[in-house]
C-alpha cells in the first residue's frame, strides 16, 4: 500500500514538473527538449510529430495550434482515457472490460494510426 | 482430450472437438478458447493503451507494430487460437514496453548531451572572460 502511494505520487510529481516544463519553455526554441529520431533520420513525420508542440499549445490554452500540431492527439486523448479506466477497473467491472476491448477496435486504432501517418506526410500537417 | 460440453443452442450433449453441433448444425467455432473445466478463457489483454502511448508520445513508429499484435491478439481470439492470441498479447506488451524504453532512453541522452554541451560552452565562456 505504501509502495502503491509512493507510486502514485512519484507519478504525479513527475507529470505536473513536465507541464511546468512544457508551460515555461518552447519546444520550439529551446534545442534541449529531444528531437524525434524517426524524422531526423528519414525527414519525415512519424505519428507522434509534433506532439511536444502541441503540449506547449495545450499548457497555454490554444487549442487551435495544438491540434494544428498533431490532431491524431485529439483522437487518442479520450481514447487513451477510457482504455486507462477500463482496464485499472478491470476486476470490478469485467462487463465495461469486454465492451471496451471489442473485437475491432485494436484493428480501427491500426487503420487510424497509419491513416494519418501516409496523409500527414502527403499533405505536411 | 474429447469431453462432453453442452450446446449453446440446442442444449445437447456434444464432444468438445466437434466444429458444429451433430443436432442442430450450431458452430462450435471458439472451442479453444475453452481451459479443461470447459469454461471460456478470457480474451488475453491486447495492451493497445500502451501501444497508443507509445505511438503517440514516444516518436518511433514501434508503437504501429504494438497495435499489430493487439489486433493480432483479437483475430486469433475471435478464431479460437488461445494460445496464438496468448503469444501475440505477451509480443503486444513487449513491442510496447521496448519503444516506450528506447525512446525514454533516448531522451534522456539527449537531455545529458545538452546539459554536458551547455557546461562546457559556460566553463569556456569564462574561461576566454577571465
Amino acid at each position: 500500500m505504501i509502495r502503491r502511494i509512493l507510486f502514485l505520487s512519484l507519478g504525479v510529481v513527475a507529470v505536473v514538473g513536465l507541464l511546468c516544463v512544457y508551460y515555461l519553455y518552447d519546444p520550439r526554441e529551446v534545442a534541449l527538449f529531444p528531437r524525434c529520431l524517426f524524422q531526423t533520420l528519414t525527414g519525415l513525420s512519424c505519428p507522434g510529430c509534433g506532439s511536444q508542440r502541441a503540449l506547449y499549445s495545450i499548457v497555454h490554452l490554444d487549442i487551435a495550434e495544438a491540434f494544428r500540431q498533431n490532431a491524431f492527439l485529439f483522437a487518442m486523448m479520450p481514447l487513451l482515457a477510457v482504455l486507462i479506466v477500463a482496464d485499472v477497473m478491470k476486476e470490478r467491472k469485467p462487463l465495461l472490460h469486454k465492451m471496451v476491448f471489442s473485437r475491432h477496435l485494436s484493428f480501427v486504432v491500426l487503420v487510424v494510426t497509419l491513416l494519418w501517418f501516409v496523409l500527414r506526410n502527403f499533405f505536411a500537417c | 482430450m474429447a469431453q462432453l460440453i453442452v450446446c449453446p443452442s440446442c442444449g445437447a450433449e456434444i464432444s468438445s472437438e466437434a466444429r458444429q453441433c451433430p443436432h442442430c448444425g450450431h458452430p462450435i467455432k471458439s472451442l479453444e478458447n475453452c481451459n479443461g473445466d470447459g469454461a471460456m478463457n478470457r480474451k488475453p489483454d491486447t495492451h493497445l493503451a500502451k501501444a497508443i502511448i507509445a505511438t503517440i508520445l514516444c516518436c518511433l513508429p514501434l508503437g504501429v507494430v504494438a497495435i499489430v499484435y493487439a489486433c493480432k491478439v483479437d483475430s486469433l481470439y475471435a478464431a479460437g487460437d488461445y494460445q496464438g492470441a496468448l503469444s501475440a498479447s505477451r509480443k503486444a506488451s513487449l513491442w510496447g514496453n521496448w519503444s516506450i524504453g528506447v525512446s525514454v532512453f533516448i531522451c534522456i541522452l539527449y537531455v545529458i548531451f545538452y546539459v554536458a554541451l551547455g557546461g562546457f560552452a559556460f566553463l569556456s565562456s569564462i574561461g576566454r572572460t577571465f
